[in-house]
């Protein structure tokens, strides 16, 4: 048997509670003087019986249904009844959600969700003891054989894309799979489940079924949830810029994913030719709008022939301790520079939690699912 | 006041009411209560025949020269009472649950009733009862007597084990003539020994009251959590949650009390079930007009 959280089991050290209080509630008895004794005795004599066994089986009720509680909360993988008696999994299928949702991180300093679920993966088939191991991940759609769990972190197929998913198809394709390999099977489908990958309405789900419900020994179906809260985010977006005098005036719009409703402090960093400014912005709302006004340095900036000449690079960036984006722009030719594509997107490693790239080199906030 | 189980005004209110005997008493002075001996009060009790030696004044000639024969015409004699108190002063007798301590409350009991016992020329005495301790103030008719008596009832302390059974054969053995045995205990002791004792104070013809003393709270039993009980009389210790024992005390309660009221029915003794948060007024003006004889009520 697997859990899912296994850290939770230690809450069934909270199991006790029922006893503890029922302990603690026998000394914090209050002493009487009491003349009518022969009667208590012979009551406390008499009612050894039933009554006795009634509190005892009550305490036994509460006790365990604290437990069953924090054991349904530890999330565990069973097999057949209660994970006894099922028999050996001969093969797990591994449905992987390679969206760019799954590149959200549940917190600061957190893996993303799709490295989560591979870690979860991979300590769990150790668990299951030589089960064969088949990949089939949303990018590629095609079912792999991964030859030890142990490198599923590393495979190219299980790594970040920001293509989107098509979980009915990967259903589909799952059990086309499972209809040519004997053995008993579960299907793990690791997602964030948004409905854009999972499409409910889509026809095709009734197709899936049917092949899943036509197998001749029917998998098991778990669904690794990867939803939740998720750390916040911030992108910076280039809108235009111009050069005015010995200035560089860059028009820049700033928007995060977190709560709009509070006023936020953002570092911002502008290096132009390697000249640095950092200046401290307060987002009051979801977005900002503003222009950056960074000096350019007359002897980098002059063409041969005297002429103003455009900045080669401009960086802006906003420090990971603080919700990140980062922007850079590398333009030999005039401004606008957003009438050519005169800037590309450097900001390793790419956050797509909330903001994902397009051509034009400006970032936009993903859709909600 | 000197004694503050002393009611003065309760005392007035109720000198109105006398204390009458149940069976015929014998006494060694002439009082008010009914004596098994004939005696020289005006009220007519029968004619017998004349036998040598009996006092010729006593024949009845109007009944002579109607029959031809000699009839000594007796009346009914009248006596006065003795009365014992028997007070349990085990440690039982401490407790105060709701009400006061049930030994106050039969401190009053008993200095009420022989303070109005003396004032009618009846004479009242003391028996104390306790494991190891068995005082006695003998009755008397004395007004100062009841000095003696009071400071003997303020000076009680309860403690140990009841002696109550020993204390009731003693008394039946000692006593030889009847009296009057007032019993105040919340005789927690064994039904049937109980009943023995009260049958060995019947046999000796005494008029027996039992006032069986118990506190509110030893019959509601209501606790709200675990209690540790500790035995009044000899420190036994037992930690209990009375929620979960409370139908099984109420029921041993019930049967005892039962068994209790059996006893002195069968011993022809008056049992009252006191409870110590009950007014004493109504509590001894009903015991007082009970025992009036049925043409006085």
């Amino acid at each position: 048997m697997l859990f899912l959280n296994p850290l939770l089991l230690w809450g069934l050290l909270a199991a006790s509670i029922p006893i503890i209080i029922h302990l603690l509630n026998r000394r914090r008895h209050k002493t009487i003087h009491w003349a009518a004794m022969q009667f208590l005795l012979k009551a406390t004599r008499e009612s050894r019986g039933k009554k006795k066994l009634r509190h005892f089986l009550i305490l036994a009720c509460r006790t365990l249904g604290l437990a069953a509680l924090i054991f349904a909360a530890a999330r565990p993988i069973v097999s057949g009844l209660l994970g006894w008696g099922g028999g050996a999994i001969d093969v797990v299928v591994l449905v992987l959600d390679r969206s760019a949702s799954m590149e959200t991180k549940p917190g600061d300093g957190l893996n993303s969700r799709r490295q989560i679920v591979l870690e979860k993966v991979r300590d769990a088939m150790k668990n299951l003891g030589g089960a064969r191991l088949v990949l089939i991940d949303s990018a590629s759609g095609q079912p792999q054989d991964v030859p030890s769990p142990d490198v599923l972190t590393e495979l190219a197929s299980t790594a970040a894309t920001d293509s989107s998913a098509d979980f009915p198809s990967l259903l589909t394709r799952a059990a086309e799979f499972l209809a040519e390999t004997p053995g008993r099977a579960e299907v793990w489908l690791a997602s964030d489940l948004q409905t854009s990958n999972w499409q409910p309405e889509n026809e095709r789900w009734a197709a899936a079924r049917a092949t899943l419900a036509n197998l001749p020994q029917k998998p098991a179906l778990r669904v690794l949830s990867l939803t939740g809260s998720t750390a916040p985010n911030a992108s910076i977006r280039l809108l235009a810029s111009r050069r005015v005098a010995d200035e560089l005036l860059v028009d820049l719009e700033v928007s995060r994913s977190a709560d709009s409703q509070v006023a936020a402090n953002l570092p911002l960093t502008t290096t132009v030719n390697g000249t640095r400014t950092t200046e401290t912005l307060i987002l009051p709302g979801q977005s900002l709008r503003f222009q950056n006004a960074s000096p350019c340095p007359q002897a980098a900036n002059r063409a041969t022939d005297g002429s103003p000449s455009p900045p080669t690079a401009i960086r802006a960036i906003m420090p990971p301790s603080s919700p990140t984006a980062r922007l850079a722009s590398r333009s030999p030719s005039s401004s606008p520079l957003s009438a050519k594509p005169p800037i590309t997107l450097r900001s390793p490693p790419p956050r797509l939690d909330s903001a994902t790239s397009t051509p034009s080199g400006s970032i936009r906030p993903k859709s909600p699912a | 006041m000197k004694y503050d189980f002393l009611d003065n005004p309760l005392l007035s209110r109720l000198g109105a009411l006398p204390i009458e005997a149940r069976v015929p008493m014998l006494g060694n002075v002439a009082g008010k209560h009914r004596s098994p001996h004939r005696g020289s009060s005006v009220e007519f009790a029968e004619y017998r025949k004349y036998v040598p030696g009996d006092d010729t004044r006593r024949l009845d000639w109007k009944a002579f020269a109607r029959s031809d024969r000699f009839y000594i015409k007796e009346f009914e004699a009248d006596t006065n009472l003795r009365a014992y108190f028997v007070v349990d002063a085990s440690g039982s007798m401490k407790f105060a649950g709701r009400g006061e301590a049930k030994i106050q409350f039969a401190r009053r009991i008993a200095a009420s009733l022989s303070y109005l016992l003396v004032n009618q020329g009846d004479a009242a005495g003391l028996s104390i009862c306790a494991d190891k301790l068995h005082m006695e103030v003998p009755p008397s008719r004395r007004a100062a007597h009841l000095d003696r008596l009071f400071s003997t009832l303020g000076a009680l302390t309860p403690s140990g084990p009841t002696g109550l059974i020993e204390a009731l054969h003693t008394i039946a053995e000692k006593v030889s003539q009847r009296a009057f045995v007032v019993v105040l205990s919340d005789l927690f002791t064994d039904p049937d020994a109980l009943g023995d004792a009260l049958q060995h104070l019947r046999y000796r013809k005494h008029d027996i009251s039992v006032f069986h003393l118990l506190d509110p709270l030893e019959i509601g039993f209501e606790f709200d959590r675990p209690h540790r009980f500790v035995d009044l009389e000899d420190n036994t210790a037992l930690v209990v949650e009375p929620n979960l024992i409370a139908e099984e005390y109420k029921a041993a309660l019930r049967d005892f009390l039962t068994a209790v009221r059996a006893k002195c029915h069968d011993a022809a003794a008056d049992y009252q079930l006191v409870l110590t948060d009950t007014p004493l007024e109504p509590l001894l003006r009903e015991f007082l007009t009970a025992r009036l004889p049925k043409s006085k009520h």
